[in-house]
């Protein structure tokens, strides 16, 4: 998904759990730092503050017309990266529409 | 004009940074890119300059990316912050500072509504109540890391163990500065120099030795810009944002640049990479790219800190040969090594990109 991010990028993939400690990242750790583990209690909190302050109600409205329009374009809106039509709406630059005539 | 009214137009070019005991909030993509940036931001802070600052582990995501990308409404993201306040009023703080600028462009975005729409903040007030039962107060002080790195230049430049100076030709190594566009152009007086003479990181340039290169496009978007680069059907725009700069600074033969915003200086790191790789175009010298850094690195440098514990090693766009041009002693075999000294082998070379020496 992200070709431009260089073979740098998937050298610090494959080796992260040995070369991110060493410049101070708390790397899927507790306690404070980059990229540490956020605790259970803080996302479960967020997800309230989701729930009261419309955030889900959102998030179900762009499923569900994402639904509907995946139905109206006839591809499977099926989950995660794998939907056709995430892969489609993703990828495609669509000449009719994005470009100036 | 008389004197006085001079000074009060200059005065909203000024901004006031605390001195002291700061409530630090650390940055989603940042953490990702540049981990040591961060990590250097808190060593300099506690030992060099011996400030007390508080790293919360309970602070999250401010939702800025997904709500830029129109994925989570206004009243979400307000009440995420509400509670990173909170949590800065919960820990004794009161001197709040993000190390993302998109991050500081939304607390200034939304401390202003709330400045001008008092409601709102109510509204805020009860939501975050009813969801997790605290309570919040507005920061005394909201400072980006790069205000504070800039209020603190001087003192930076007083230990320093190199300049920004070239050391074969004793000539100031010249510097591209791009401020982020969320720093200071929504809210001009939030920013050192407001949006029209930003100086927070020429400051530093500028007293660590460097000379600053004013070039056409120095204040162009870089192009990252959330939506055009999520969206992979969008990112030519974002990707030739960049192109325009780095064509218009190429001529000046800038030895790096330096960012405060993450998205900023990380994709003028990736986007030269992919520039090469398609065009067979680099920008830098003997086909090297430019290097890009943050602010937090270039002060690393300046104060004599390991590049390899900065995380410099992860860049794209090698930083070899700056580190070769300051003179830096640094030991080029620990450079792909782990925390243990492990052998963690080499990243595949680019094509078209000079990466190793």
């Amino acid at each position: 998904m992200y070709p431009e991010q260089g073979p740098v990028w998937d050298w610090i993939r494959d080796n992260a759990e040995q070369i991110l400690p060493k410049v101070g990242a708390n790397y899927k750790g507790d306690g404070p730092g980059a990229m540490r583990k956020i605790p259970q209690e803080d996302i479960d909190e967020l997800h309230r503050i989701f729930e009261v302050s419309g955030g889900l109600d959102w998030f179900n409205k762009i499923e569900d017309f994402s639904a509907q329009k995946a139905k109206e374009m006839g591809l499977d809106i099926g989950t995660g990266k794998d939907s056709e039509y995430f892969k489609e709406v993703y990828n495609t630059n669509n000449q009719e529409k994005h470009s100036k005539q | 004009m008389k004197i006085e009214g001079k000074r009060n137009i200059w005065k909203a070019y000024q901004k006031e940074i605390a001195d002291d005991d700061y409530y630090y909030v650390r940055s989603c993509i940042r953490q990702n890119f540049f981990p040591g940036s961060e990590t250097t931001f808190l060593r300099i802070l506690r030992e060099v300059l011996k400030k007390n600052v508080y790293d919360d582990q309970h602070h999250t995501t401010c939702t800025g990316i997904a709500y830029h990308c129109e994925v989570v409404p206004f009243e979400t993201i307000m009440t995420v912050v509400g509670r990173k306040f909170a949590l800065m009023k919960e820990s004794g703080f009161r001197n709040f500072v993000p190390s993302c600028v998109t991050s500081f462009g939304l607390y200034t975005e939304i401390l202003d509504t709330w400045e001008h729409h008092p409601k709102v903040e109510e509204k805020i007030h009860e939501n975050l109540k009813l969801a997790t039962g605290r309570n919040f107060n507005v920061p005394n002080n909201l400072a980006h890391t790069s205000d504070i790195i800039f209020k603190f230049r001087e003192e930076i430049a007083q230990q320093a163990k190199y300049k920004l100076i070239n050391k074969a030709t004793g000539k100031p190594l010249k510097v591209v500065d791009h401020i982020g566009c969320h720093y200071a152009k929504m809210f001009p007086a939030k920013g050192v120099g407001g949006a029209e003479y930003p100086y927070v990181l020429a400051g530093m340039v500028e007293s660590w030795g460097g000379e600053v290169i004013d070039y056409p496009e120095r204040r162009h978007c870089c192009g990252f810009g959330f939506r055009q680069y999520m969206v992979n059907a969008n990112r030519g725009y974002s990707l030739s944002a960049s192109k325009k700069k780095f064509e218009s600074m190429e001529p000046f033969k800038p030895d790096f640049i330096i960012s405060n915003c993450p998205g900023c200086g990380f994709f003028f790191d990736r986007w030269q990479y992919a520039l090469a790789e398609m065009e067979g175009k680099t920008y830098g010298e003997d086909g090297y790219g430019i290097p890009s850094l943050t602010y937090e690195e270039v002060a690393g440098l300046v104060l004599g800190f390991d590049p390899w514990e900065m995380g410099m090693q992860l860049h794209q766009v090698t930083v070899d040969p700056l580190l070769d041009k300051m003179g830096i002693a640094y030991n080029p075999d620990d450079k792909f090594k782990g925390i243990n000294k492990e052998d963690l082998g080499r990243p595949e070379s680019p094509k078209n990109l000079r990466f190793y020496k």
